[in-house]
């Protein structure tokens, strides 16, 4: 038993040296501690005692179980969990999760604190409509069509499961999402308000539109959402493209986005919902065109690209995520650039839609900053094209 | 470096006894100093040469009493040897706190500011254990002196006597008396070897599952415990808090410290005695349920046992103890130890104070107040004891007396809140647990199990069921160490 002891207490530094046993990684990011250096001013000064023991405690052999057991016991035991604590997640009493910030901006308070006060915020958004809608229509005469999807986030949707605690008082403002879906109407901007229609049609759906433990929406709202964007696409550019159709007696239940709960890092899942939906298949047809599709926009759009079939239906969808990054079909998707080192214009004018995608969470940054570059280069084409002339 | 480290867990603890074991009898001792002085080293690097030369110092002094004959010379040699441990404890420890008082009472003569004066200071920094080590040499040069024991032979052996890690950093006090045989010739037994590892478990367990899940907690209502290494802007937030924090907030939070202090410092003595035993040594207890003492002198006769010891042999008998001429001589002979033991815990009038009220509390013991627990009956004394423990600990954590004061008033505010310390369910059941194993041995049956536990030697099927138990508590305190503190990010998006 001694011998066994003595082997048992090695046995973390071995792991953490040899690396001997593969274990699923921790979920979420954090800061991540470099290997300290050893020098006699580091040692002199405890420096060096306390950054090892700093990178230990991220490095240590068997540390992924060892935090897994940590957590289901407390979460098993006392519901207990540190991100909660630390803010990164809401967790309701029938383990419905949300993101913080999230239900902040749906109440108010981070859009419009983050700006100096509420009038700043509302300038901000104010210009960014009037650049879309003049990018709009310098877009037209190359043939691409620019339009906005208004996401629903699930604070929107879920609203009811989100604890009274973290209902923060309105007041009289309004969000950005109201403010652009108000605005867009108004200003004749090309749009879909998934929100809106979400919220009409969430209590008529067979299955959840957004999963319990994961921020985006279900893959049964993504393939509604495409249905729908196709048809407006059509409408929009006046094309035949090709129809998803769906097989409802053919039910499939895949693993729902739980990005959520993986913060938990748990051995086992919290039990929800199943994230279940129709088989969906494309009605090949060689008559319909297959456009080109750039979207640029937050992480909801990965359930539309991972999960439903826009390969058959786009010759290309580009995405450029949250305009910082692009990942590009060729290598299904695997292939990414950064996006400055893109021909952004050539690219746009290329293609036959641009779609501004962003869920009611991240709308008060709608665009990242490609309307004004965008805008900002067709000006320098056309300072030059008339210099040339 | 500490016991509940991963350096010490996972690196330092199984190279040591991995070593250790398999090294002949003969070197184990030279291996164990040489690993006390890596353990020093890498705790406080910039203080290793003077805890050597202080050592090799006091051993040679000592040698030196020991062999003259003069009993003037051999009184001179014992008072340098003293003043050596004590002078350093006093310069390290009592160096700064000195100087302040000196500074603000120039400030109050020549009208300078207290600040102006105090800038001018080089900040001492603390070695630490200093404050367990030089008494370890007192009881050495004491002893000796005495001629309870004769002095060691060998300086490794005295050496190792004073840095021995498992006790070099917060005790237990080993008098040398205790000890001095063991240095030699110790039996180191597979049962003590495996008893070792379970208690070794146990206080980190203590420490924690128990002491550090509730620290973090008071923290969060009291500031952290070191007040010295605070901004004036983060000194003003928290006397901000105190002043505005509720009665109900302000009773928990100090019952909550009051266990946390329990369960931290026992959980260090349970794995000093337990890393000890696996050596073989047997270290003195340090704690025996203090919380179910019926009187204050009760109280610290079980909290810090080695402390009170050496309190009671090298200060309250040399004073004169209770033979003295007069009850107030007598009375104030208490007192003055409880003084001295308050400022043995830190240089901070916020100690002077609680060692005082303490004092006060063993006073009034004497006078009348044990005659009225009597009276109470067991378990309301026990009860109105605890009481006064944790209304003193007060002065104990706040170390500020005005904000101590503060406190303590709003703890008597009577303006109480809805019960809301925490929204973490494991903080409650944690304190729950906390106070349960506290006043668990007023009960027979709660004694009975405590000395099965701790006392009593396994058989074979009881050693295989706490060797499990054991593992699966050190494995859940590692993952509680690293897991603990992870929260991670769900995207760094924006």
């Amino acid at each position: 038993m001694i011998v066994l002891t003595i082997l048992m207490l090695c046995a973390f530094a071995i792991q953490q040296g040899t690396g001997l046993f593969k274990f699923k990684e921790l979920n979420g990011v954090t800061e991540t501690q470099t290997k300290p250096e050893l020098t006699s001013e580091s040692f002199l000064h405890g420096t060096f005692q306390r950054d090892v023991e700093a990178y230990l405690k991220q490095n240590c052999g068997f540390r992924e179980p060892l935090t897994r057991l940590y957590n289901q016991i407390l979460w098993t035991f006392f519901r207990y969990a540190k991100v909660v604590e630390d803010k990164r997640v809401i967790i309701t009493d029938d383990n419905w999760m949300f993101e913080p910030w999230t239900v902040e901006e749906y109440y108010q308070s981070r859009s419009y604190n983050y700006a100096v006060d509420s009038l700043e915020m509302a300038q901000k958004l104010e210009a960014e409509a009037q650049r879309i809608l003049e990018l709009q229509q310098a877009l037209e005469p190359y043939n691409t069509h620019l339009f906005v999807a208004l996401l629903p986030g699930k604070e929107q949707i879920c609203g009811e499961h989100i604890p009274k605690g973290f209902h923060y008082s309105r007041e009289k403002k309004i969000t950005a999402y109201e403010f652009y879906a108000k605005r867009f109407k108004e200003l004749g901007i090309n749009h879909v308000n998934f929100a809106e229609w979400f919220m009409q049609m969430k209590d008529t759906v067979s299955w959840p539109l957004f999963p319990q433990t994961g921020t985006h929406w279900s893959n049964l709202a993504a393939q509604h959402a495409t249905d729908t964007l196709v048809r407006y696409m059509e409408n929009l550019a006046g094309i035949n493209m090709m129809n998803i159709l769906l097989d409802k007696d053919f039910q499939r239940t895949l693993k729902p986005d739980a990005d959520l709960e993986s913060l938990l890092n748990l051995i086992w899942p919290v039990k929800k919902q199943p994230n279940r939906l129709s088989f969906a298949y494309p009605d090949y047809d060689s008559t319909v065109v297959r456009p080109t599709l750039i979207t640029i926009g937050d992480s909801f759009y990965w359930n539309i690209l991972n999960f439903i079939p826009v390969w058959d239906l786009f010759e290309k969808v580009p995405y450029w995520y949250y305009f910082s990054t692009a990942f590009f079909d060729d290598d299904d998707l695997k292939v990414t650039h950064k996006i400055g080192e893109l021909d952004v214009l050539q690219e746009v004018i290329d293609a036959d839609f641009v779609m501004l995608s962003y869920s009611t969470g991240t709308l008060y940054e709608m665009s990242n900053g490609f309307s004004e570059t965008l805008l900002r280069k067709i000006r320098q084409k056309q300072e030059l094209s008339t210099l040339n002339y | 470096m500490v016991f509940s480290s991963n350096v010490f867990l996972l690196y330092f603890m199984p190279v040591f006894f991995l070593v250790y074991f398999i090294l002949p009898r003969k070197v184990r001792n030279y291996f164990l100093l040489l690993a006390s002085l890596v353990f020093y080293a890498y705790g406080a690097p910039e203080f290793i040469i003077h805890l050597i030369v202080s050592v090799i110092a006091n051993f040679y002094l000592v040698r030196w009493m020991n062999k003259t004959e003069k009993p003037g010379l051999k009184k001179l040699l014992c008072g340098i040897s003293i003043a050596i441990s004590i002078g350093l404890l006093f310069y390290f420890k009592y160096g700064n706190f000195t100087m302040h008082n000196i500074n603000a009472i120039r400030s109050w003569i020549t009208g300078v500011e207290l600040s102006t004066l105090n800038s001018q200071l080089s900040t001492i920094l603390l070695p630490i254990g200093i404050s367990f080590f030089s008494f370890q040499s007192v009881t050495y040069t004491l002893d000796t002196y005495r001629g309870v024991n004769a002095p060691m032979k060998r300086l490794s052996d005295y050496m190792l006597y004073i840095v021995m890690f498992p006790q070099l950093i917060a005790g237990p006090i080993v008098r040398y008396c205790d000890i001095a045989d063991q240095i030699r010739n110790r039996e180191s037994l597979y049962t003590d070897r495996l008893h070792g590892f379970y208690r070794f478990v146990i206080g980190l367990a203590k420490k924690v599952l128990i002491a550090d899940v509730i620290g973090f907690q008071v923290d969060q209502v009291l500031g952290p415990s070191n007040y010295d290494v605070l901004t004036s802007a983060q000194l003003a937030d928290i006397a901000n808090k105190i002043a505005t924090i509720d009665s109900t907030t302000a009773w928990i939070a100090i019952f909550a410290f009051t266990f946390q202090i329990y369960f931290d410092f026992a959980g260090y003595s349970d794995m000093a005695i337990g890393l000890g035993r696996m050596m073989g040594f047997k270290f003195p207890e340090n704690f025996d349920n203090p919380y179910v003492s019926t009187t204050i002198s009760e109280f610290w006769r079980r909290w810090h046992q080695t402390f009170s010891v050496f309190i009671k042999n090298y200060l309250y008998f040399p004073l004169g103890g209770s033979r003295v001429k007069t009850e107030a001589r007598k009375y104030f002979n208490l007192w003055f130890c409880f003084l001295v033991s308050g400022l043995w815990h830190g240089a901070a009038w916020n100690f002077v104070v609680y060692g005082a009220l303490q004092g006060i509390f063993i006073c009034a013991d004497k006078l009348f107040l044990k005659k009225f627990n009597e009276r109470l009956g067991r378990i309301p004394s026990v009860f109105f004891t605890f009481l006064i423990i944790v209304l003193t600990r007060c002065f104990f954590r706040i170390e500020r007396i005005d904000l101590s004061w503060l406190f303590i008033k709003r703890l008597f505010a009577f303006d109480f809140a809805p019960f809301h310390f925490s929204d973490n369910p494991h903080l409650y059941v944690t304190m729950l647990v906390a106070a349960f194993f506290s006043f668990f041995t007023l009960s027979k049956f709660g004694l009975k199990v405590q000395d099965k536990v701790y006392f009593t030697e396994y058989n074979k099927r009881q050693h295989i069921i706490a060797f499990v138990v054991s593992i699966c508590a050190f494995v859940f305190c590692l993952g509680a160490l690293n897991a603990s503190g992870f929260s991670p990010f769900i995207y760094f998006r924006f």
